[in-house]
């Protein structure tokens, strides 16, 4: 690394740079370090790459028995192929949304009924997406990732990085997922997109675990368009908290 | 996570007579400073604890390996910044818009929580490999060279990126308050 020259421009803007990563990183506070959480990953994704790797030559080898096995069909194929306008292909099977996303009229609907579940119960959420909430963390999985959806991602809800009383949004495709930390026991979400305003299905532990989450559809929001608003209320329709 | 058949600088089989640490101990002592890492390279302190838990869980089973090489931190460094940027292409960016941090008691006010939101959003403004060097170079203060091991590139890439990514950055009002002001003393380095 050259040594710096302080005066030259690039020199200065380096060092005001140092000292703004500095600043900015400093500002984080770490939790603790997962440790359990990291060697169960860990422990997952061995088993996941040993059954990825024996399943297709087990898979082969079946094709391979049954081509033998069977009379040739009509035309010639050995199996027939799969009919993909029926719906039961051998892709991903569409799992219907728990909270759709629908046209703006919030009004004429009821609300969702906020749905209380047990800590570390994985709940459903639809399109292959498993959320499951624990006292102190988020969890969400894609089982629709190769191997099933291996490694869930967790988000911390109590290490003080989101304040107290506040709202954020996370979105990953389609999915829209807030996530409000405070004493309120939040009941209703609703996330604006492009106009759109949509209903989140709330989640929430039993008793008061000091948040809750939500989750809705969206047509595959980008933040780098207009940004989502978001708001958060109590079943009397209090706000407790909105982004931005 | 597979190690390169030619392991490159940096990955050398220690020399050492010392004992490794053990994965429990080497990944907790590394805990903060990575997640700091990832912060500065996703921008959200979710996302850095989901990419610094993922590359350790990846480093987990492979440890027996890394830990007998020189410098495992550059192993894992270098597995970081890749898993970061394998996120952009496989479009598994998991985009989040959250609140600033809530302003620390000992920290100095709104006006630097501002600014340090406003630096996250500069930072966005880059390109992920650009974002990558300006954090290696000037967070991880790595040299042009071990910038380039990390990112399996050549120092000039690096010395081009990192100027580009400079220049982006000067004239960023996030990097006011931190201009250089005569007599000011260059503040000890106080990174965790």
């Amino acid at each position: 690394m050259n040594a710096p020259d302080p005066g030259r421009p690039e020199d200065d803007a380096a060092a005001s740079l140092r000292r703004a990563l500095r600043a900015t990183a400093g500002e984080l506070a770490p939790p603790p370090y997962p440790a359990e959480r990291v060697r169960r990953l860990g422990r997952r994704r061995v088993r996941t790459r040993r059954a990825l790797v024996a399943v297709p030559a087990a898979v082969a080898a079946v094709l391979a028995a049954v081509a033998i096995a069977l009379p040739q069909w009509p035309g010639g194929e050995g199996l027939p192929a799969a009919d993909s306008a029926g719906g039961e292909a051998l892709g991903p099977r569409a799992t219907p949304s728990l909270a759709p996303a629908q046209p703006a009229a919030p009004s004429a609907r009821p609300w969702p009924s906020v749905r209380t579940v047990g800590a570390g119960e994985p709940v459903e959420i639809g399109r292959g997406q498993v959320l499951t909430l624990g006292a102190d963390q988020v969890c969400h999985r894609d089982t629709t990732e190769p191997g099933g959806g291996v490694e869930d991602t967790c988000k911390s809800v109590s290490d003080g990085n989101q304040a107290a009383g506040s709202v954020s949004i996370q979105s990953s495709g389609a999915l829209l997922r807030p996530l409000y930390i405070g004493p309120g026991r939040a009941a209703r979400m609703t996330v604006e997109v492009d106009g759109e305003v949509l209903r989140a299905q709330v989640l929430t532990l039993e008793g008061n675990p000091g948040y809750a989450v939500g989750y809705a559809w969206g047509s595959g929001v980008s933040f780098d368009g207009p940004t989502p608003k978001v708001r958060v209320s109590d079943a009397e329709g209090k706000l407790l908290a909105e982004f931005p | 996570m597979r190690l390169p058949e030619r392991a490159a600088p940096g990955l050398r089989p220690a020399r050492t007579e010392l004992a490794p640490p053990d994965f429990e101990t080497f990944a907790a002592a590394r805990w903060p400073r990575l997640l700091r890492t990832a912060y500065l390279l996703t921008g959200d302190h979710h996302e850095a604890e989901d990419l610094v838990q993922v590359t350790l869980a990846k480093l987990f089973p492979a440890w027996p390996r890394v830990r007998g090489l020189d410098e495992p931190d550059a192993y894992v460094r270098r597995a970081l910044v890749n898993n970061n940027l394998s996120r952009f292409r496989k479009r598994r960016v998991v985009q989040l818009l959250t609140p600033r941090l809530p302003e620390r008691a000992q920290e100095g006010g709104a006006a630097r929580t501002e600014e340090r939101s406003l630096l996250l959003e500069a930072l966005g403004t880059l390109p992920p490999r650009q974002r990558a060097v300006v954090v290696l170079r000037y967070w991880e203060d790595l040299s042009e060279q071990q910038a380039a091991e990390v990112l399996g590139c050549s120092p000039g890439n690096v010395k081009s990126q990192a100027s580009r990514g400079l220049r982006k950055l000067r004239d960023h009002p996030a990097l006011a308050e931190f201009q250089p002001r005569p007599g000011r003393e260059e503040p000890a380095d106080e990174r965790p």
